[in-house]
């Protein structure tokens, strides 16, 4: 009576109506028969567990954004400047899978790390790096959207991805500026940079020599600029810059929004510090006659004098 | 294969699509409904933490293996009680205040049979009544062949009627 049929998959069957004639005809004889379909019946009438799906699934959104940062450990996190050391941790935007990796430096905040490889990126305000951890041993391959400053390990190639065009190296010290209203800029300070843009020839940079957009093709010039980007050092130099490239930087570079439309473009050369808007502010107004004022915080409004 | 569980939109799929089915799947082995919804929550923060290493194929089958894991180490297990939908009363001749008597306490035995079941063959049979997956869903859950989830719903059934019949 324990195994009351050879089959031991019959009453499944049944309920799932792929019995053949002679297996019901045998079945329905059975005297147990009744209680199986009474069992069926009631068992209809069980109510499925209550189950919040959209509150459910509003507290996992909640733990995933509250995710630890977990795998990215690697990474050497230096920020530059003071307060960056705070808000670090606001600035590093991790995309949570394991594979695809992401560094954002806000506005106001410059963000210095290591890549898996050893080579050092110094990120600028406003701009952000991706890389997929699980390709790079394989291929040393990432994108930038803004500027950075690579120090990168010599080995096997090493791309720089943008908007606007491929930077190649084997290992040296380059520049890319890649803000797609503003420009493309790539400087080389050390050893040899292949850039290429779209399907242009590529460009090779010997160091001390930058490429740039030209009106709409890629031109090469020779820089003067030391080691190492002067905004790594905690102040940006413009060489004959129109001032409403540079108002875009300074408003990255603070966090603040700057209102200049009724400023004529004049183009502005000197450097201006990170660490003091007024002062940068007084500089450059000075510089090229005009007046501005700090509406408050998050506000600037710049004039003709 | 352009799909990626990374991307919001498809894991927001899957959990629409799946986490019911693995909430009642904990909830008809362990019997414990917070856990089930804590250990449920559990699953998707993993899926989601791998998303870029499970494909969206395998999403099910890792969310159902991760949730059977987690329930591993919460051994002490609750009794599994269902609630059921009260008869309500007919026309129908036949159901006399007796009969409706005999249909409820027919009922609460069932579900206490239900909750005595061995746990493989109860989890099989309420997915199956209750959330009306196929035995080849079931199957695909967690992971055995459609063949081991009739062996185990037809046990259910052998078993739920010795139970139901005693006194």
């Amino acid at each position: 009576m324990d195994q009351p049929f050879e089959d031991d998959t019959l009453l499944a069957r049944w309920l799932s109506g792929e019995l053949s004639e002679t297996e019901k005809q045998e079945l329905e004889q059975h005297p147990d028969f009744p209680q199986w379909k009474k069992i069926v019946e009631a068992s209809d009438r069980l109510l499925t567990p209550e189950f919040d799906s959209k509150g459910s699934w509003e507290k996992l959104k909640a733990a995933r954004a509250s995710q630890p940062m977990g795998r990215q450990g690697f990474l050497q996190r230096i920020a530059l400047g003071v307060a960056a050391a705070v808000l670090l941790f606001i600035g590093f935007r991790y995309w949570p899978s394991q594979s695809a990796q992401r560094i954002e430096a806000p506005v106001g905040e410059q963000i210095k790390f290591t890549l898996p490889d050893k080579s050092q990126v110094t990120l600028h305000a406003a701009s952000e790096i991706t890389w997929d951890e699980k390709t790079w041993p394989q291929e040393r391959r990432l994108q930038l959207r803004g500027e950075a400053y690579f120090s990168v390990r010599s080995g096997e190639a090493f791309t720089v991805q943008t908007s606007q065009g491929d930077v190649k190296v084997l290992g040296t010290r380059f520049n890319v500026f890649d803000r797609p209203e503003e420009g493309y800029v790539v400087t080389c300070y050390e050893g040899k940079v292949g850039v290429q843009r779209r399907d242009e020839p590529s460009l090779i940079l010997q160091a001390g020599e930058e490429a740039s957009l030209q009106g709409n093709k890629l031109g090469k010039d020779s820089h003067s600029g030391a080691g190492s980007p002067s905004w790594t050092r905690g102040e940006t130099l413009f060489r004959n810059k129109p001032s409403k490239l540079v108002f875009k930087e300074l408003s990255r570079l603070y966090g603040v929004e700057i209102e200049f439309n009724k400023v004529s473009s004049k183009p502005y050369t000197g450097p201006l510090p990170h660490d003091n808007l007024k002062n940068a502010l007084d500089i450059i107004s000075k510089t090229l006659n005009l007046r501005y004022e700090i509406v408050h915080d998050k506000l600037v409004r710049i004039q003709e004098d | 294969m352009s799909k990626n569980i990374c991307e919001e939109s498809t894991f927001k799929q899957i959990f629409e699509n799946l986490a019911q089915s693995l909430h009642n799947f904990l909830f008809y082995k362990s019997g414990n409904r917070a856990l089930a919804e804590d250990l449920g929550q559990e699953a998707f923060l993993r899926l989601w933490k791998s998303c870029a290493k499970v494909l969206p194929e395998k999403a099910k089958s890792y969310l159902f293996t991760v949730a059977n894991n987690l329930l591993l180490d919460h051994v002490k297990h609750q009794k599994v009680v269902l609630a059921y939908q009260k008869q309500k009363p007919s026309n129908d001749t036949q159901e006399t205040p007796e009969y409706l008597y005999e249909e409820e306490e027919f009922q609460k035995r069932l579900s206490e049979a239900i909750a005595n079941l061995p746990e493989k063959s109860r989890v099989v049979f309420l997915m199956n009544r209750l959330d009306k997956l196929t035995y080849q869903e079931i199957a695909d859950r967690l992971e055995i062949s459609k063949k081991a989830v009739e062996k185990r719903m037809h046990k259910a059934l052998v078993e739920l009627r010795k139970l139901t019949n005693k006194i």
